[in-house]
């Protein structure tokens, strides 16, 4: 199957049913750390998933556990439905076909463009580099060394160095965090595009959660080597399952509250609720509020950040708790002024 | 990101670089196994009828007292002038800061053989404490300079402030800042004095290796030099362990964050007096070796014509270099395996051939010809045998070498290769190797200039016939023929010693 073939089949296709990478229960310890615990996802045919996380929780582990550089301490990782690693099996990283992208491109220096493209290939493969370098962009450009190119044309290097082979499964380490800002967004915008173009399942470790919230369609966090929540974007920006990754995802305002007879109440509002009654949290994001001129709650403009298409306020209410409002341009108060703040649609409630 | 947590349930390292590791790892350790033997030969009567004898007791106390005495002259020297070089204003600091370090090309045979030239009445212990504190005083000296360049600036400032602000006292607060550098460099030196043989031979001074050499001339007693050799060894081991408890225990205060280019002390009118401490060093070292050499080659001639010192420069080089090429050979395997698979073992075996490297040349040459009598009799006094004595010798040179050109490469480059469906040997023929062939070449040309420059090995094992630059100046320093000599003197300067420097120097 050539890529102009994918092109036109795979671009809209469905994901098949069976997962292309399947992680059941995953376990690693170094010493007496226990890197990742008990981790389980899918990663569905033609899919980019992202594993989202903090540095240090254990998102280089799992990638490099499933490319085959570690071996698996307990539980098991599965391609296509073939067991690759396990605490028994260790299947080597060179007959994974598993294609990877450094975070800094790691291209070899020793070799020209086109050689680190065909690094994969069988000798003589050279109409397939030609193809790698067109996919990518970068026509031409195959007598050029690592050191000539910018580092978004590296990335694309590596990219195309990954896809060439035409694996199973492409790994992303963090491919875009060392680029500049300037860039960042442009380059991952087109990489993740080829990889959907190419119907390449795809498993991007990041810690930008607009990275991952962007580009992803499952995304799986990860906080202390657990699965804290996977879902959809949208899912785990609505419906965060734990303070910890409502704080991590997004903008959080979260505000102290109590439940009593099955209702909440917080400072910006009350709702029907499911929870003992004591203590809670709610979470409301800050564009779920507005500043309103008759019956909302008082507060005072402390901090103002200014961002061109529209802004936020901090604001002071008048109990003490500080919360973030997201405003347009129009509304964006001075510090010192005295505003209302009203709250829209329902809060997500975290009991205690 | 990248961390690289710890490293025991890393994926195993290939056999093809195990094997190869491991066996020369063990064969690197043969000298000293062979040396443990042969002192255990006739039993332990008769080792500790070897031992216990009072001139092994007088040969501890003249070693010992040599090496003392030489180490704290090369700290003397090297702390004021390590210092003026990188935190004071001195003039033509960045000339000088290289010119000290130059006298470590320098063979202590062949500055031995410029000072008995000029004055035969310093043999004894006072030309050997001469010749081997110019020689050896830069083993303080570069690692001093490297702390004092990471030196905390404010340190300076604060005793400014405190009014602590005199030269002399900025200087000992300085070295007491980097007393880490200073071990590390004293026990360098220590371990040099202990382990040279042409110095102390060439002013015939009665300290261990030149005892050992004698014990070996004198040819019916191999359990007497196998003692003494062990006992040295001993001596050094201790020193080694020494010098580890002491670093264990000190704080370092030199900070690791980029320091800002110190703003360098006026020295003011003190500034003659480091200018001419820094000229006397480097006359006494470098300066004077030199111009009696080409005094001997320009007044009085040798009968020794070109001929000769070029086909004693030939076997200097050939058996030199083919020893390089073979000892990189062996070690390629340990490097890469230390730094691409690091694991216990791994380092283990880093550090065995580490062990041969501490014995004296003097030691390894004595032992290397036990071996050569019993077990590679056809080979003794060939080429082979001095090939493979060059290469226990050197071998921990070369590792190291190849394992600090083979740590430069980003680890993630092997892991993209094996991703790419390679094996893991076709990642170190196809990845690792291109990228460290310079590393490796520099890797030859080090273990061939130090080769090229060894004299007991070279004296004891070369094949019958054959004469290198180094024994012939030995040969005829041994009978005061300086004028013989002088030829061989000016071409190891030329061909080892400024190359030396030069490869050293650009590291």
């Amino acid at each position: 199957m050539n890529d102009a073939e994918r092109d036109g089949t795979m671009s809209d296709a469905h994901p098949s049913d069976r997962p292309t990478l399947s992680i059941t229960n995953l376990s690693k310890r170094f010493g007496r750390v226990d890197v990742l615990r008990g981790v389980s996802f899918d990663a569905a045919a033609g899919s980019v998933t992202a594993v989202l996380g903090p540095s240090g929780q254990g998102k280089t582990t799992l990638l490099r556990l499933i490319a085959g550089f570690e071996k698996v301490d307990d539980g098991s990782i599965e391609i296509d439905g073939v067991l690759i690693g396990s605490s028994g099996v260790h299947v080597r990283p060179d007959r994974r076909g598993v294609g990877i992208v450094p975070q800094d491109g790691a291209l070899f220096p020793h070799l020209d463009v086109a050689a680190n493209i065909g690094f994969g290939l069988p000798r003589g493969s050279s109409t397939r580099v030609d193809e790698m370098m067109h996919l990518v962009g970068l026509d031409g450009m195959g007598a050029r060394r690592p050191s000539e190119i910018s580092g978004g044309q590296q990335q694309r290097v590596a990219l195309a160095r990954a896809l060439a082979p035409s694996p199973r499964l492409v790994l992303l380490d963090e491919p875009f965090s060392a680029l500049d800002a300037g860039l960042r967004a442009g380059i991952r915008d087109e990489v993740i595009g080829i990889l959907r173009r190419t119907g390449t399942t795809t498993l991007l470790v990041t810690h930008d959660q607009e990275e991952a919230m962007s580009t992803a369609d499952h995304v799986v966090v990860l906080l202390g080597g657990v699965v804290a929540q996977q879902g959809s974007p949208a899912d785990i920006y609505d419906h965060p399952a734990s303070v910890e990754v409502a704080r991590f995802i997004g903008d959080a305002n979260l505000l102290a509250a109590r439940s009593t007879n099955g209702r909440v109440i917080h400072a910006l509002g009350g709702q029907n609720c499911d929870l003992p009654d004591g203590d809670a949290t709610v979470l409301v994001r800050p564009e779920q509020l507005a500043l309103t001129s008759d019956g909302g709650r008082r507060g005072v403009v402390e901090r103002r950040a200014y961002y061109g298409h529209d802004g936020t306020l901090g604001v002071r209410l008048d109990n003490g708790e500080l919360v973030s409002v997201r405003v347009a341009i129009a509304d964006l108060a001075p510090v010192g002024a005295s505003v209302d703040v009203v709250m829209r649609g329902l809060a997500t409630v975290f009991g205690h | 990101m990248g961390s690289n947590p710890g490293f025991d349930r890393r994926v195993a390292p290939p056999a093809a670089l195990v094997v190869p590791a491991v066996l020369a790892a063990l064969a690197s350790l043969a000298p000293l196994a062979y040396l443990v033997d042969i002192a255990f030969d006739r039993g332990m009567p008769e080792l500790w009828d070897e031992l216990w004898q009072e001139r092994t007791c007088r040969l501890v106390v003249r070693s010992g007292l040599l090496a003392a005495c030489v180490t704290l002259a090369s700290v003397v020297v090297s702390v004021p002038l390590a210092w003026a070089v990188m935190r004071s204003d001195l003039r033509g600091r960045r000339i000088w800061r290289i010119v000290l370090a130059l006298p470590l090309a320098i063979p202590s045979y062949l500055a031995a053989f410029a000072w008995i030239s000029w004055a035969p009445s310093l043999a004894g212990f006072w030309g050997a404490f001469l010749v081997l504190t110019a020689v050896s005083y830069p083993y303080v000296y570069l690692p001093l300079t490297a702390a004092f360049g990471r030196l905390d600036q404010s340190l300076d400032e604060i005793a400014t402030i405190h009014g602590k602000g005199s030269v002399t006292r900025l200087v000992v607060l300085a070295a007491r800042q980097c007393r880490g550098a200073v071990a590390g460099g004293s026990l360098l030196v220590a371990l040099y004095v202990l382990s040279d043989f042409g110095a102390v031979a060439t002013m015939r001074y009665d300290a261990f290796t030149w005892v050992i050499y004698g014990a070996y001339r004198a040819g019916f007693n191999p359990t007497r030099a196998a003692v003494l050799a062990l006992v040295l060894v001993l001596i050094a081991l201790g020193l080694v362990v020494a010098e580890a408890i002491a670093r264990g225990r000190t704080v370092s205060t030199v900070t690791t964050r980029a320091v800002e280019t110190p703003r360098p002390i006026r020295l003011r009118n003190r500034s003659l007096w480091f200018q001419s401490a820094a000229l006397s060093v480097s006359m006494i070292s470098l300066g004077f070796p030199v111009w009696r050499i080409l005094v001997w080659v320009d007044t009085f001639g040798s009968e020794d014509g070109l001929g000769d010192v070029a086909s004693a420069l030939w076997g200097s080089v050939r058996y030199s270099l083919i020893a390089a090429i073979l000892t990189v050979l062996v070690a390629l395997p340990i490097g890469l395996l230390v730094a691409r698979y690091p694991s216990r073992t791994s380092l283990l075996l880093d550090r065995a051939t580490y062990v041969t490297h501490a014995l004296p040349g003097i030691v390894v040459a004595i032992s290397m010809v036990f071996i050569g009598v019993r077990v590679l009799r056809p080979v003794y006094l060939e080429a082979p045998l001095l090939v493979l004595a060059y290469v226990a010798l050197f071998l921990p040179l070369a590792v190291g070498g190849v394992r600090a050109s083979a740590e430069q490469i980003p680890i993630a480059l092997d892991d993209v290769a094996r991703s790419l469906g390679k094996g893991p040997m076709a990642v170190v023929r196809r990845v690792d190797l291109p990228l460290i062939a310079p590393g490796i070449a520099a890797s030859t040309a080090l273990v061939t200039l130090a080769a090229m420059k060894e004299l007991p090995v070279t004296m004891l094992l070369r094949p019958t016939g054959t004469e290198t630059l180094a024994t012939r100046l030995w040969t005829y320093t041994t009978v005061s023929d300086y004028a013989g000599a002088g030829p061989y003197a000016l071409a190891i300067v030329v061909f080892v010693a400024i190359p030396t420097a030069i490869a050293t120097g650009r590291r």
